[in-house]
């Protein structure tokens, strides 16, 4: 019978932890709660890909150019520039995975994309994804 | 542990600074500090702290002179040295004006008024009188003349402010290219009074009353002057309800300098009321327009203060003389003075004051003694203070470059290269002024870093001075450059062997010879000798023309009757007997040109240095001849001997042109 591997079993050479961006409020310490590891690394890959050019202070590069896609025709080229985008960022930015696969997916009837990231933490043998929806500002 | 490298001023410093104190914290074990959510509020700590320590930089770094960038704050700090920052000045020209009046009932009225105002175009500028000018009427004529009218380039502008004592109330001009040396303040008691008071701007507070209607100025924020009035105690109050009109000019400063013609467009109106049309008018320039400037940088207010200050209205030493001259003449762009004990022989009891313009040009001798009585009052008693101008020292050096033909430019654009250098290593040395020195060393480095293909740079440097001769007078005339001249042959005597000469002169005419031309050389053994050219054979005029002493490198030219200098020459008014020899006679000396000037060309005996011959001389690189040869041409001999070339300098030089430190303290510049 095959068990089930997680993180916690794999045995993660290095733990990582961060503040919660939802800052909520952990109820046993009534410190801010925290994520940890893979949720961790969730976490960043959101804020990074979420974070607009020039957004950031001292760091104009960080982050990507989404945001203006959103205003582009919702078809397969303006996708195809999402994804390059994102994986040009995640893999300048953020060196504790290493990423195997985006998808980024238009949705004409909502008009919105899937984007879906795979990619496994370095040392780790599993395989994490993490997938939101990005759609025009109303 | 507590936070490291506090005195980190930069963000990424301040930054690695808080992460590497979190790191230290058991609280924050594996947290990433790059990518994460915490990142952003280590970003927004470690932006906090650049801000306030940036603010806190800029903030002390702006309290003090030497440090200040901002224009506000620099103009505040000089406020308390009691140095008032002059505004832009509006070019001023000198015009004569003639008109023909009417008869009225059978006479010529006794005078006609230009009002002031708007009276002259020229130049795409309008030019002004400032105040009403009145003459008297040539009563059998009718001809009225307006001797040395002075216009200014401008827009005369009125604002009012009506007085209220309940409030704080600041006097601001306007606008910020006011030209405060125009401003007429009048006080009328209230709106409808047809008469007003007119107040004088105070220097200082120790000739104002109670009662004295003066007023007080100094710069405010951006650029914009306050006038400020006395409260009773040190000058009179403005009452409630009184009405204060600013009258200025708004002008284009020095870009309306150096118009020669004018419209008149003025309206006269003589003694029985008649009124004359513009076109009436006949004018004549005396002088054109100048004076115009922008208003005082912030170099030149750093500068300026502290000297100012330390002058304290007086004028005790030289350097005082200097100072108060600029705060006096608003057109010196730089001053000079030295006591005439200093000079070889001594003048005691004056002060020589040498002033540069900013526009090049000598100063008249109305303005001259305007400056020297303006001084007068500062001086210590019995000090006079003469106004002098500079003279000129003239430095003129052919470049020849060698080059490598491998590296990919030409010709053309080594040349373009190493003359923007030169004009570059003119702005950082502020040669072409007082108390500079030419050092060729400095010089050739600014030509060998000009261009990556320069491999070698050899000069030949000579000193060119002008004699002003006056027409058809007989003198001497003395020239020094303050340094030694060259030895051409050091072993040689005058009794065996030959020197070359290392001077030489321009053209002239004599008055026993005005039909041919002339020049004059040295023997090299102390005697200058005057000569003509016929074809290719020099024939000597005079051996004993004058005398040279290398070793202090001073000539005197004379006793000689000048009558014309290389094209300025007599073209009647003389009786050629021999065209030859060109002896002849001066018949008519009224038809003799003026203005003489002879070039005289000498090689120094040390190139690599040359100071300025005397305080009050400033000196000038005339721009450079420049040569270029592939790399291998020997180059030739650095002293130009047998190839002086004073005749093409007939002609006042063109000057390297040295652009002026500009800065308006502006935070976007």
């Amino acid at each position: 019978m095959s068990r089930q591997i997680t993180s916690k079993t794999a045995g993660l050479s290095k733990s990582f932890a961060d503040i919660n961006m939802g800052f909520t409020k952990n109820p046993f310490t009534g410190d801010i709660s925290n994520v940890k590891n893979e949720n961790a690394i969730k976490q960043s890959l959101r804020n990074i890909i979420l974070t607009k050019r020039t957004e950031k202070l001292f760091d104009p590069q960080f982050g990507t150019n989404i945001w203006n896609t959103l205003f582009e025709p919702l078809d397969a080229i303006t996708a195809d520039r999402i994804e390059q985008e994102i994986t040009a960022t995640i893999n300048q930015y953020e060196r504790r995975i290493t990423m195997t696969r985006v998808e980024v997916v238009p949705y004409f009837r909502d008009n919105c994309y899937h984007i879906f990231i795979e990619y496994r933490i370095i040392g780790s043998p599993l395989t994490e994804t993490v997938s939101f929806v990005l759609e025009r500002p109303s | 542990m507590q936070p490291n490298n506090l005195t980190a001023l930069d963000f990424n410093d301040i930054k690695a600074s808080i992460v590497s104190y979190l790191r230290t914290r058991d609280e924050f074990t594996d947290y990433d500090f790059e990518g994460s959510g915490l990142s952003y509020l280590i970003d927004l700590l470690a932006y906090n702290s650049y801000y306030s320590s940036f603010n806190a930089n800029m903030s002390m770094n702006e309290a003090f002179l030497p440090s200040a960038t901002v224009r506000d704050n620099i103009v505040n700090i000089a406020k308390l040295l009691n140095y008032i920052p002059h505004s832009k000045v509006s070019s001023a020209a000198t015009l004569n004006v003639e008109i023909q009046t009417n008869l009225t009932n059978g006479i010529y009225p006794s005078s006609i008024t230009i009002k002031r105002g708007p009276v002259a175009s020229g130049g795409n500028f309008i030019w002004n009188c400032l105040a009403d000018s009145t003459v008297e009427v040539n009563p059998t004529t009718g001809l009225a003349t307006f001797e040395n009218l002075i216009v200014k380039e401008g827009t005369l502008i009125s604002f009012s402010y009506v007085v209220n004592t309940f409030q704080t109330q600041t006097y601001t001009i306007p606008s910020s290219d006011a030209d405060i040396s125009t401003l007429q303040v009048t006080v009328k008691p209230n709106e409808s009074s047809t008469t007003s008071d007119i107040y004088n701007r105070a220097g200082n507070i120790t000739d104002v009353t109670a009662t004295s209607r003066v007023y007080f100025v100094n710069e405010g924020e951006d650029q914009r002057y306050e006038v400020r009035f006395g409260d009773d105690s040190i000058g009179r109050a403005l009452k409630d309800g009184e009405v204060v009109t600013f009258s200025y000019l708004v002008g284009d400063a020095d870009r309306a300098n150096a118009v020669q013609r004018f419209n008149w467009i003025g309206q006269f109106q003589d003694s029985a009321l008649n009124t004359y049309s513009p076109a009436l008018a006949r004018i004549t320039t005396v002088s054109n327009s100048s004076g115009g400037t922008e208003a005082e940088s912030v170099e030149s207010i750093k500068y300026n203060a502290p000297r100012y200050y330390s002058a304290q209205y007086r004028a005790v030493t030289a350097q005082d003389y200097a100072v108060l001259t600029k705060s006096v003449y608003d057109n010196a762009e730089s001053v000079v003075a030295y006591g005439g004990d200093t000079l070889n022989p001594p003048v005691y009891g004056k002060v020589y004051i040498a002033v540069k313009t900013r526009t090049g040009s000598l100063l008249n001798d109305a303005t001259k003694k305007q400056i020297a009585s303006d001084l007068r009052k500062y001086a210590m008693a019995s000090i006079d203070p003469v106004i002098v101008d500079p003279e000129q020292l003239y430095i003129y050096n052919k470049i020849f470059i060698q080059y490598d033909t491998g590296c990919g430019s030409d010709t053309s654009t080594i040349k373009t290269q190493v003359q923007d250098a030169v004009t570059e290593w003119a702005t950082q040395t502020a040669i072409n002024n007082f108390n500079s020195t030419f050092r060729s060393q400095a010089f050739e480095k600014a030509i060998t870093l000009a261009s990556k293909c320069v491999t070698d740079v050899s000069l030949q440097t000579t000193i060119l001075r002008y004699i002003k001769p006056q027409t058809n007078q007989t003198n001497s005339y003395v020239v020094t450059t303050g340094a030694p001249f060259y030895n051409s042959a050091p072993s040689a005597s005058s009794d065996s062997g030959v020197k070359e000469p290392i001077l030489l002169s321009g053209l002239f005419r004599t008055a026993d010879r005005p039909g041919i031309d002339q020049q004059f050389e040295d023997d090299g053994f102390g005697n200058l000798r005057m000569f003509y050219n016929t074809g290719t054979r020099k024939v000597f005029t005079n051996q004993n023309a004058g005398t040279v002493n290398y070793d202090t490198g001073t000539i005197v030219f004379g006793p000689v009757n000048i009558i014309g200098s290389g094209s300025n020459l007599a073209s009647s008014g003389i009786s050629i007997s021999d065209s030859i020899t060109g002896i002849g006679t001066i018949t008519d000396p009224a038809a003799l040109p003026t203005d003489l000037q002879i070039p005289v060309q000498f090689i120094p005996a040390n190139a690599s240095a040359i100071p300025s011959a005397t305080p009050g001389t400033v000196l000038n690189i005339i721009s450079p001849e420049v040569s270029i040869q592939p790399l291998g041409t020997t180059p030739p001999p650095s002293i130009p001997l047998n190839s002086l070339t004073p005749k093409v300098f007939d002609q006042t030089p063109t000057l390297i042109d040295v652009a002026s430190a500009t800065n308006t303290g502006s935070l976007n510049t």
